[in-house]
């Protein structure tokens, strides 16, 4: 039955020449649904079961909690954002294709997923199609497509709107998740309620008519922290001072790691990030080399670049800085995304390493307040230099 | 003497629960209407045939011997007459073979000289025996005698290796196989280590065998440099370069097969196949290969005649109800036969596949959990079940460009980064290729099996390899 309908639209492409442009859009839906009819035709004549399709919507199942938390937090809305980051981004994508005559890959799944998941939940729609859009063309498409990119294609989306719309990107562009969602107590999540799942303030337009957000301004932890701890580094603070920010931190963790806090959409619930990321580690789709490392990297840089009294306190300061912010989802989805990273295993060690400290070095050292976006794409340009360095020590003795 | 674990090395997949393993039971296939003899078997070049056509032969009887290069005599297999002498595809080389109508009777010609006890024979008998029954073309690299049979010199020979594992998805159980040959095998390798000025012995039992790793030790117990070493079945331990760097701890170097540093690596079977040349005189005409995949009706070992076409055998023991694909060796390193009545089971055959050619589309493939499929990954809910997992010809996904995942470079069990070799080789760039290592590449096929962009990889590089070769 539903074989059919691919039948007939086949058989309209053979009617009708000038449909004939569209095959690679009935090529894609036709083998989204059914399996290849192809058999091996060289040696080794069997291969194994997975193909890019499962390793894709293998992320795509480990990311997916985290998107339903940024529905839970920030209502409808971010349905609504993930549905027109799918729409904007797939259609270039298929144009795309259709212009090279060339198969439509998988490999947007996960950039049409990951994209709206790092913006902050009062995005407007049309700066998301905007960003996507850039963000295809320019991250991907101008590369040569899937597996020849060197820029993962969400953050260069992500990072052409911090950078032309800042105002829409950061500060106030981040509310407080849904006071009915859940509350932290003692580091245990109290359910107050379904949170966003029944609401939909702002679902077209986040502005109201003066300029405000319908929901409540919250500046990010991450900012908060900060600002506290420039205070702290200003001539004459006192100790009140150093106290209040180590209270602010303590205080805080709880919530990063259940995700009643301010942020983007989709880093806020640590905890199913972790999952995700444990998932993903152990189906051996994500590359756990470079998940431990960016983790290790930044805990190793947190310890030594934020002063405190006592090692607890700095302890407490690598919970902060590592469940912050996007570092976990960036760590978990950004680092690992195959193409953009090194290609050989001990370029991944490295690799992720110095993604975790020039995030921190970003974060403590510049006046940004996040900086894992820009780590991963500076990093992204170093792939190709890491792995011929890695390439160059492991095959020293080899006469070309 | 003790038995211990060897170093294991690195990448490797093991292979679980497949279905299709062959059972132990041994069952002997009646003589064909007519077998297909190529003159180069095993090691070695192509032999002077020195039959014609019309010609009786027996079996056992020398029907191609001498070459200018490297080479062992071939055997008649049955007994019967010379159809015709022409060209064959065989292991993908082009030959000259003897097609020879057999008749039923099962006499074979023993050759003289051969004594039941080994070690009342001289060096020049046991060099005699070894070439003229054809046991010198076994092997990795052949049998070094006092002939030119291998690439290896007698006195150059620093050590034997038995390979007594098999390791690739149908890998038979060769602990239960031959656990009723141990004598033999025994009396096999303490010949062959006389023969060789008592160089030292590793034999590699897979770590499953433990009982018949026992029992092989009990018999060898006399002997002096044998080590039995247990070896994870992890393929491709079984290939000659893996299975002598971790028996020997000498690596083989880059393009090279083990006789460059003087090893001779044997397959268990060989070994008994020297002792029935040394002790009765039997020439290698007859041939244990086992049949593996869910492609046949029964799953078992099959003693067959050397030369019987793979036509017959598919016909009598490969499943009627599907379409399957016959391969002549194991499923990852094996070749697809072309033409099916003309291509012979040579002696240096071991195992013969049989494969289901699945072409059905499944509805939403990859979303289905996969309880039958076998992966590296552990994306399939078959990682955690113990179900039987199923091999087929199906591709599994169309094919993408690589996205660098690196499952080839955890797998590969050679310090290599196939995915690179792949990009530089099937863009011509072979020359590059060359400075990652290229030809130290063995072609154990698992890169192309992992690849969840179904590259071929394996042929790539080997394209690549045969680039380079045409510019020399």
């Amino acid at each position: 039955m539903f074989r059919k309908i691919f039948d007939l639209q086949y058989k309209m492409l053979e009617k009708y020449p000038f449909l004939r442009p569209l095959k690679p859009l009935v090529d894609a839906g036709d083998n989204f649904f059914y399996g290849t009819p192809h058999t091996t035709k060289e040696k080794p004549y069997i291969r194994e079961g997975i193909d890019i399709k499962r390793f894709m919507i293998m992320v795509l199942f480990a990311v997916l909690p985290a998107a339903i938390a940024s529905v839970y937090f920030y209502g409808q809305r971010a349905i609504l954002v993930i549905l027109t980051s799918y729409i904007v981004g797939g259609l270039t994508e298929v144009v795309f294709c259709i212009v090279r005559k060339e198969e439509i890959t998988e490999g947007f799944l996960i950039t049409g997923i990951l994209y709206p998941l790092i913006l902050p939940p009062t995005i407007p729609l049309w700066m998301i199609s905007v960003g996507i859009f850039f963000g295809v063309i320019f991250g991907k498409e101008v590369f040569g497509g899937t597996g020849k990119n060197p820029f993962n294609a969400a953050l260069v989306a992500r990072c052409f709107l911090y950078i032309a719309f800042p105002l829409y990107m950061t500060g106030g562009a981040f509310v407080e998740p849904y006071p009915n969602s859940i509350s932290v107590e003692n580091y245990k999540p109290v359910f107050q309620g379904l949170g966003g799942f029944t609401s939909h303030r702002g679902l077209l337009s986040h502005e109201k008519k003066n300029g405000k957000y319908e929901a409540v301004s919250e500046a990010t932890p991450l900012a908060k922290a900060k600002e506290l701890r420039l205070k702290l580094a200003e001539e004459g603070s006192t100790q009140e001072d150093y106290k209040k920010y180590m209270e602010y931190v303590k205080k805080t963790i709880p919530n990063l790691l259940w995700g009643y806090r301010s942020g983007s959409m989709g880093e806020t619930c640590s905890v199913l990030l972790i999952l995700g990321g444990i998932a993903l580690m152990v189906m051996k789709v994500a590359n756990w080399r470079t998940i431990l490392s960016t983790i290790a990297g930044g805990a190793i840089c947190a310890f030594f670049f934020y002063d405190a009294h006592c090692l607890a306190d700095r302890l407490y300061l690598v919970a902060f800085s590592l469940l912050s912010g996007g570092f976990l989802f960036g760590a978990i989805f950004m680092t690992t995304d195959p193409v953009t990273g090194p290609v050989t295993q001990a370029g991944r060690y490295f690799y992720g390493f110095a993604i975790g400290c020039i995030a921190l070095v970003i974060r403590r050292f510049s006046g940004y307040a996040e900086g894992i976006m820009f780590a991963i794409l500076l990093m992204n340009i170093f792939a190709a230099l890491i792995d011929e360095i890695v390439i160059m020590v492991r095959y020293r003795g080899v006469k070309k | 003497m003790s038995i211990c674990c060897a170093k294991g090395f690195r990448g490797g997949y093991l292979f679980k629960n497949i279905q299709g393993i062959p059972k132990a039971n041994v069952e002997e296939m009646k003589i064909p209407k007519y077998v297909v003899i190529p003159f180069a078997q095993g090691f070695g070049e192509q032999t002077i045939p020195l039959v014609k056509a019309g010609d009786s032969v027996k079996a056992g009887q020398i029907i191609g011997k001498g070459s200018e290069g490297i080479s062992t005599p071939v055997h008649s297999s049955v007994n019967g007459t010379v159809r015709e002498i022409r060209e064959v595809e065989y292991k993908g080389k082009k030959i000259l073979a003897a097609i020879l109508d057999a008749s039923a009777s099962q006499d074979i010609v023993l050759l003289e000289g051969a004594k039941q006890d080994l070690f009342k024979l001289n060096k020049e008998s046991i060099s005699r025996l070894l070439y003229m029954s054809g046991v010198s073309s076994l092997g990795a690299t052949g049998l070094p005698t006092l002939e030119k049979s291998s690439a290896l010199e007698i006195e150059k020979v620093k050590c034997l290796i038995v390979c007594a594992l098999e390791t690739q998805p149908f890998a038979m159980p060769t602990g239960l196989v031959y656990e009723s040959k141990i004598s033999a095998i025994s009396m096999g390798i303490q010949a062959l280590q006389r023969f060789y000025q008592d160089v030292p012995v590793y034999i590699g039992v897979s770590s499953k065998d433990k009982k018949f790793a026992q029992s092989l030790e009990n018999a060898l117990a006399q002997s002096k440099g044998i080590a039995i070493k247990f070896l994870s079945p992890k393929y491709p331990q079984e290939l000659p370069e893996i299975l002598t760097e971790s028996l020997t701890g000498i690596c083989v170097p880059d393009g090279q097969k083990p006789d460059a540093i003087g090893a001779v690596v044997l397959d268990i079977a060989d070994t008994i196949a020297v002792y029935e040349a040394l002790s009765a005189g039997k020439p290698v005409i007859e041939k244990w290969i086992s049949l593996g995949g869910k492609g046949y009706k029964e799953n078992k070992i099959l003693k067959v005649r050397v030369g019987t076409p793979v036509s017959e055998i598919a016909e009598q023991f490969a499943r009627r109800d599907t379409e399957t694909r016959f391969l002549l060796g194991d499923p990852l390193t094996g070749d697809m036969a072309e033409n099916m009545q003309l291509t012979p089971i040579g002696r240096d055959i071991k195992s013969t596949s049989c494969i289901e050619d699945d072409k059905t589309r499944h509805f939403l493939a990859f979303l289905q959990p996969g309880f039958r499929s076998d992966s590296n990954s552990k994306t399939f809910v078959s990682s955690f079940l113990p179900f039987g997992k199923k091999l087929d010809t199906n591709l599994h996904g169309e094919h993408r460009p690589c996205i660098q995942c690196a499952y080839c470079e955890d797998i590969c069990p050679r310090p290599l980064y196939p995915h690179l070799l792949h990009k530089y080789c099937s863009h011509g760039m072979a020359e590059e290729a060359k400075g990652i290592r290229l030809h130290a590449c063995i072609e154990c096929g698992l890169c192309s099996y992992v690849c969840p962009s179904k590259i071929s990889i394996m042929n790539d590089i080997q394209k690549g390899k045969e680039e380079l070769k045409k510019e020399l």
